[in-house]
């Protein structure tokens, strides 16, 4: 059961990386680099913890809040660059925040051990699940309830006024910026609604997995956020949720495989990227499920 | 100092060749092909194949012939497979669809080699011109490394602008569906450039296993960030910037890996790299985007 608990806590925790990607792509740009706010936010809400003695949740949203006045402060140079320059140039601060925490030193003194950042050695010690007597059923609980959370907002985002100006700049910025949306406030808007996403996710991974060190940001992490919305598909939240879920599933099922997995997994995106090359929930999909349920309750009336 | 400069200067024609395989896809397709660190890499690990199948008796320009082929069918297929039954306007699908690429060639790889580091041949070890009592030393293996950059720079420029596959190229990077309706086949040429491009990556690939002595299958990734770097730094689709881009890259990097340590080098480098795009979204010598 352990087991599950921790993979159903792992998805969740993956869900906001790739809500975060998510939001940023809605807009039309792609982004390498929401790996620097789940860092920012894994390091805040740890530090907040462990070395200022804060509770869980309030952590939690300082890691969080910081994450996105970070993502507005490089929200507006950063995205006078488009497309796959900005792919780029969000990696490249991805790679700065990494970076940075290598050089990060920031210890208190607890119970006799040393905790907080050590550099490149990492951050030890983030026990706050442990030291409040948390079952792994109780992180789960927590990240489920936190990630239902976040959904439901997603989705009353999508529906509101601010959802479909983000879609009407993501399909077509030119003809946005012409019926009077203003287009960099949308932007940096989405880039901090993804940062702050990406940052409570992180401050959940930190406390969860107990140990984080800067290799645990790099790009491996990076490129699975952005598959997570590249074959999950853009049409609506469900999509990265798909990504998140299909990814794990894919990880976990093909264990039996043993070295071959890796393998397996790289030919399978391939395939996944040919056959449905804008992700599996793409607009069209989503056309076609609302037609179904819109076209059912019809026929039925004729039967009867 | 100054060794460091001359060491970064002529390291640098590597990342200028990785860039510039980034840049031709880019020009004539406007997509990134991040399966092209992992080609590179597979192009030096088959020369290196050979090389231990022949008993180790293969001269290396035998090796480097065949690596830059082998590299060429690599590129074929992910071509194929990545890019042509892609949809052409949509150049997410394809990022994705070479990063599987990118997985599946690295882990190929690492099975087939068990994951370790393996020693490469170098005929040039240890030779180096020598100047001022040896207080400047010009490596033998960099400068062919830089000589075979610079002429494959002008090997480029021949076919772009002197031959009908250069021609139908630019056709295709100005103007897309009139160059079909010319009667230019964008299928065709795009795969010819696919393997072009792949061929350079082989003789990447090759040029930098020798310079390093060894090969570790974790270098695909790294390549492909270089690459992808080094292409943005000096503006997507065109070949000087990305020739400029990789040269400054590879002094930056020495230079302050000279004064400083490696993570201080990582970060003066993307630094550079964020700030030039701010200022220049389009990149060094990249040409200004629709919008601007």
């Amino acid at each position: 059961m352990e087991y599950f608990y921790s993979l159903i806590t792992q998805a969740g925790i993956h869900i906001l990386l790739g809500l975060s990607v998510y939001t940023v792509a809605l807009t039309g740009q792609i982004s390498f680099g929401q790996q620097g706010f789940y860092a920012i936010g894994a390091y805040v809400s740890a530090i907040a913890t462990t070395v200022w003695d804060i509770a869980l949740l309030p952590a939690l949203v300082l890691g969080m809040g910081v994450s996105a006045i970070v993502g507005v402060l490089i929200g507006f140079p950063a995205l006078r660059v488009k497309g796959l320059y900005l792919a780029i140039a969000t990696f490249a601060f991805g790679e700065i925040v990494r970076n940075g925490l290598n050089s990060l030193y920031y210890t208190r003194e607890v119970d006799g051990s040393e905790v907080g950042p050590v550099g490149p050695e990492g951050f030890r010690h983030i026990s706050y699940f442990n030291n409040n007597g948390w079952t792994t059923f109780d992180v789960m609980l927590l990240v489920v309830s936190v990630v239902a959370i976040v959904l439901v907002l997603y989705a009353v985002l999508e529906r509101s006024r601010l959802g479909i100006t983000m879609r009407a700049v993501g399909a077509d910025e030119l003809a946005a910026s012409n019926s009077g949306i203003p287009v960099v406030w949308i932007k940096v808007g989405a880039f901090a609604i993804g940062a702050a996403a990406a940052g409570l996710g992180g401050g959940l991974y930190a406390h969860y997995a107990t140990f984080i060190s800067p290799l645990a940001f790099g790009l491996p992490v990076a490129i699975i956020a952005v598959a997570y919305v590249l074959v999950g598909g853009l049409g609506s939240w469900v999509g990265p949720v798909f990504g998140v879920i299909f990814f794990l599933a894919l990880t976990e099922g093909l264990r039996f495989l043993g070295e071959y997995r890796m393998m397996i997994y790289g030919l399978v995106v391939v395939a996944a990227m040919n056959i449905r090359p804008h992700g599996f929930v793409d607009v069209k999909f989503l056309r076609w499920v609302k037609q179904g349920i819109r076209r059912n309750p019809g026929n039925e009336r004729k039967k009867t | 100092m100054l060794g460091s400069l001359i060491d970064g200067l002529l390291f640098g024609f590597s990342y200028a060749l990785i860039g510039i395989g980034f840049t031709l896809i880019f020009g004539i397709m406007q997509k990134f092909n991040l399966a092209h660190g992992p080609t590179a890499l597979a192009g030096a690990y088959i020369g290196l194949a050979l090389f231990q199948l022949s008993d180790q008796i293969a001269p290396s320009y035998v090796l480097f012939v065949v690596a830059v082929v082998g590299a060429g069918i690599i590129g074929w297929l992910v071509y194929q497979v990545c890019f042509r039954f892609l949809p052409k306007e949509y150049e997410l699908a394809p990022l994705m669809s070479s990063m599987g690429m990118l997985i599946l060639i690295e882990e190929v790889i690492s099975h087939l080699t068990d994951a370790q580091p393996l020693e490469f041949p170098n005929p040039m070890m240890y030779e180096a011109f020598e100047f001022y009592d040896g207080e400047i030393i010009l490596r033998h293996d960099y400068l062919l490394l830089a000589t075979i950059a610079i002429l494959i720079v002008g090997f480029l420029y021949f076919l772009i602008y002197r031959t009908r596959l250069g021609l139908a190229t630019r056709a295709i990077s100005q103007q897309p569906v009139a160059a079909q309706l010319c009667g230019v086949r964008i299928n065709r040429v795009n795969e010819s450039v696919f393997i072009l491009s792949a061929a350079i990556a082989g003789a990447t690939g090759y040029m930098i296993a020798m310079t390093l002595g060894v090969v570790v299958p974790s270098m695909a990734s790294i390549m492909t960030v270089k690459g992808l770097v080094v292409a943005v730094f000096g503006g997507l689709g065109s070949i000087p910037g990305a020739l400029i881009a990789g040269v400054i890259f590879g002094v930056l990097e020495a230079e302050t890996n000279y004064f400083f340590n490696a993570t201080i080098r990582d970060i003066v480098a993307y630094l550079v790299l964020f700030g030039i795009l701010i200022v220049r979204p389009q990149g060094l010598l990249g040409k200004q985007s629709l919008y601007q």
